[in-house]
């Protein structure tokens, strides 16, 4: 054997290829492991034409709202910090196999207008869009793209329970959600005793905008929504814009210059288009103590009540009065 | 693009099929291909700076010519000429600004105006390694140690050649452009050695350098408000990050070099085994410091002799300022160096300063206690001039040692930040206890008389790849890139 031929041989064979092996097995077996996002992609792709309401948006849509308690047929498409990017991308890949679909709710955080999952600390969660949900965005990039972008222990002792599962010795799974796409867990039961986490959270919200901030951002994201809108106008789908309940400690600490823009951003929509409704639940008294999980969530108890006034808006067709209001104490902020 | 990168591997795996097997049997051939991918490399890593690169190497190619073929007083001139274009493109590239404040500074506290023009001058990257390697070159052909090289090609490949481009080590003509004129058919236990300093070498960098980094890095983003606990850990961890990082890469060049079948020079000896400044300083960044002892110490040696001691001590202080500011343009890095030039003075006064006394093991095979104190005392002058060394300016350095006496009971680590920073220590000191093992080798991971079968030298090898796979820290650019 030539030295070359030798040094080749140890090298692919000793090292490289054992270890591509590893990488492979580990990447698919990583992949296979049911997740929110794999169950939501492959349920909507199987049902979407039974769809009558979807919910689109964050963590705040994806605990908060429960499509098991609408007299029709819902489904909640929200995910961990879902921006307007990734919702517009939901939303298109699937409008066209809804012919039922009546309502789009669409969850505008504060942060909404700014928001960007991609420059935020959630950035490894777009992975999950382009490996799921079949997005193609940033093909090229490997953290977009890799579960084994973070090669730490915990993810090779995920990649190892996801390979017992292939093999069937195991069951791994990390989908958190019901079948109708509701997140659990966050349940008066599993409250926190410190649940009360307002003031830091929407601190954290305030400094995440301010570091992100940027008007093509905003514009962009204004482009997205007002496409969603727009592609439902055309259809007869009418869109309901929500500020879900928040407690009173992230409430008020949240920058009132953003709140504006945020309200700004949702009247836009309202004043332009007839099938757009806003309703701003923030700090509708009817949410106590009770109802939260944590400052900017609800518990199960609290996303049964809200799931039930949005059921109630939608089949009783009412709350021009809610919109109404809201454009006429636009002096407030 | 960074040696440690996928880009990288990319890169490389190319230029190695092209080098060794179209091209193995045409030595000027191969010669070709480094030259033109070493200025591919550049030119990804900044385009816009190799226009500097191409000229000055013409320039300094024909200076060499032209100093064979000129009488003695014409080649002095000659050579004078390139030192002096050497370091002007160094003060222009990296000084210039740096004069032009420190000017605007001394006028207005004398109290008169000044409206200081900073320019915008791009900062070639590797600009301190290849003008040593032009400098060098010029003097070593005027000082008759080499002909100078008519193949034009040859030469640019040693100023270029790109894994010791951006971050040294800074080769000697001597030794490098010869290597260049050899047949270079591909050698398995070189090849299989290189790979090995590779594997070392990203083992440091990534797993303790870049760990140590993500907390050094919040400690000396905002020095003001830390603590004294905290100060005090970060003074103690910089040394070994900024020692796993530089000699990381350097482990890197030379093993790359190895694979190609060319020898670069080494640049560290287990410097944190040194029992005093000079030795530590005899085994840190060495292919500086000899570059600096050949071409500033010993010409200043020689003409402050008369001065006896003092003019000694002169020439060590002069010496060391000069490391210390090829570092960059910032009163730190002259302080730094006439920090060090400083803990020269006891050594030369008691005759320790050249002794060279080789480290051996007690029968439990660890440091005799007098030097393992020797060495811990080292570590601590030098931890304290990496405060200076690694401060933004004076101020900022005289701020972290105040604070060093700031005590309170608050910490500033995150459970996180803690977890990644003993995680790393732990790594550091196997690190140590291997290099001591291995004191007489290149480098630690140089096993092969330790453990002569093959495969467990392979499973150790495993071990490591592991290691860096799993506990590798976000990727931090390397320190002495920025030189």
């Amino acid at each position: 054997m030539t030295p070359m031929k030798k040094y080749l041989t140890e090298i692919v064979f000793c090292f490289l290829l054992p270890a591509l092996l590893i990488a492979a097995v580990a990447e698919y077996s990583l992949r296979k492991i049911p997740n929110d996002y794999a169950f939501k992609n492959q349920w909507l792709t199987k049902n979407s034409r039974d769809v009558e309401v979807l919910a689109l948006g964050a963590s705040s849509i994806l605990y908060d709202v429960d499509p098991t308690y609408f007299s029709s047929k819902g489904f909640n498409a929200a995910h961990f910090s879902q921006s307007l990017k990734y919702d517009h991308f939901i939303y298109n890949k699937f409008i066209e196999q809804m012919p039922s679909l009546e309502y789009v709710i669409m969850g505008v955080d504060f942060w909404t207008p700014f928001g960007d999952i991609e420059d935020s600390p959630e950035w490894w969660r777009v992975k999950y869009y382009n490996i799921h949900y079949g997005s193609n965005y940033y093909r090229w990039l490997g953290k977009y793209n890799f579960e084994l972008y973070f090669r730490d222990i915990p993810t090779f002792k995920r990649a190892t329970n996801g390979f017992l599962s292939l093999l069937g010795l195991k069951e791994e799974t990390n989908v958190a959600v019901n079948e109708n796409g509701h997140g659990l867990h966050y349940t008066l039961e599993n409250r926190a005793d410190n649940w009360d986490n307002g003031e830091f959270e929407a601190a954290r919200h305030n400094t995440l905008i301010i570091e992100g901030l940027h008007d093509s951002l905003i514009e962009q994201n204004r482009q997205y929504m007002e496409e969603i809108i727009r592609k439902s106008a055309e259809r007869g789908v009418k869109v309901l814009l929500v500020n879900v309940p928040l407690y009173v400690s992230y409430r008020d600490t949240q920058n009132r210059e953003f709140l504006k823009q945020q309200k700004d951003f949702c009247t836009y929509f309202v004043k332009e288009y007839n099938n757009v409704q806003f309703y701003d639940f923030s700090d509708d008294p009817r949410f106590t103590e009770e109802d939260f999980y944590d400052a900017n969530h609800l518990n199960d108890i609290g996303t049964r009540k809200f799931t039930l006034f949005l059921d109630s808006i939608m089949v009783h067709q009412s709350s021009p009065l809610m919109t109404k209001n809201l454009l006429e104490n636009d002096q407030q902020f | 693009m960074v040696i440690n990168s996928f880009n990288f591997l990319f890169f490389f795996i190319i230029l190695f099929v092209v080098y060794y097997f179209p091209l193995r049997n045409n030595t000027n051939a191969q010669n070709v291909w480094l030259l033109v991918t070493s200025y591919v490399f550049y030119g990804i890593t900044d385009l816009r700076m190799l226009p500097v690169l191409l000229i000055s190497t013409v320039v300094f190619y024909v200076i060499g010519l032209l100093i064979r073929q000129s009488t003695s007083t014409a080649a002095s001139f000659l050579t004078t000429l390139g030192v002096v274009a050497g370091v002007g493109m160094l003060l222009y590239f990296k000084y210039l600004n740096f004069f032009i404040g420190s000017f605007a500074a001394l006028i207005t506290s004398i109290g008169l105006q000044v409206n200081p023009i900073t320019l915008s001058i791009i900062f070639p990257l590797g600009i301190s390694f290849f003008t040593f390697r032009l400098i060098s070159y010029v003097i070593e052909v005027n000082r008759g140690k080499i002909e100078p090289t008519r193949d034009f090609v040859a030469f640019a490949t040693y100023i270029a050649f790109f894994p010791t481009l951006l971050a040294g080590p800074i080769d000697r003509p001597n030794d490098f452009i010869p290597q260049l004129r050899l047949p270079r058919l591909f050698d398995y236990d070189l090849a299989m050695d290189g790979t090995r300093q590779i594997l070392w070498g990203i083992f440091k960098k990534m797993v303790i350098a870049d760990n140590m980094g993500l907390f050094l890095g919040s400690v000396w983003g905002d020095v003001a408000s830390q603590n004294a606990t905290t100060l005090l850990i970060a003074a103690l961890v910089f040394p070994s990050q900024l020692y796993t990082d530089f000699s990381g890469y350097s482990d890197m060049a030379i093993g790359v070099g190895k694979i190609l079948g060319i020898r670069v020079a080494i640049n560290f000896r287990y410097p944190f085994f040194a029992r005093n400044v000079a030795e530590y300083w005899r085994s840190w960044h060495m292919s500086l410091t000899t570059w600096v002892t050949d071409y500033v110490f010993m010409p200043l040696n020689v003409r402050f002799r008369e001065w006896g001691t003092t003019g000694l001590l002169l020439a060590i202080i002069i010496n060391m300022i000069v490391i210390g500011i090829w570092h960059g343009a910032n009163w730190t890095y002259a302080v730094f160096g006439l920090y060090h030039g400083l803990l020269f003075i006891p050594l030369v006064l008691s005759g320790t300063f050249a002794r060279k006394k080789k480290l051996q093991a007690n029968r439990y095979g660890l440091p005799y206690r007098s030097d393992f104190l020797k060495m811990i005392g080292t570590y601590l002058l030098v931890a304290f001039g990496l405060i200076i060394f690694n401060a933004l300016s004076m101020e900022q350095a005289v701020v972290f040692m105040k604070g060093l006496f700031q005590f309170s009971n608050l910490t500033n680590f995150t459970a996180e930040g803690l977890r990644m920073l003993a995680l790393s220590l732990l790594f550091m000191i196997l690190a140590l206890i291997a290099e001591w093992r291995q004191r007489d080798k290149e480098y630690a991971l140089q096993i092969d008389s330790l453990v002569p079968r093959k495969a467990a030298r392979f499973a150790i090898y495993w071990v490591l790849l592991i290691i860096t796979v799993l506990f590798s820290g976000e990727e931090q650019v390397f320190i002495y890139m920025q030189f």
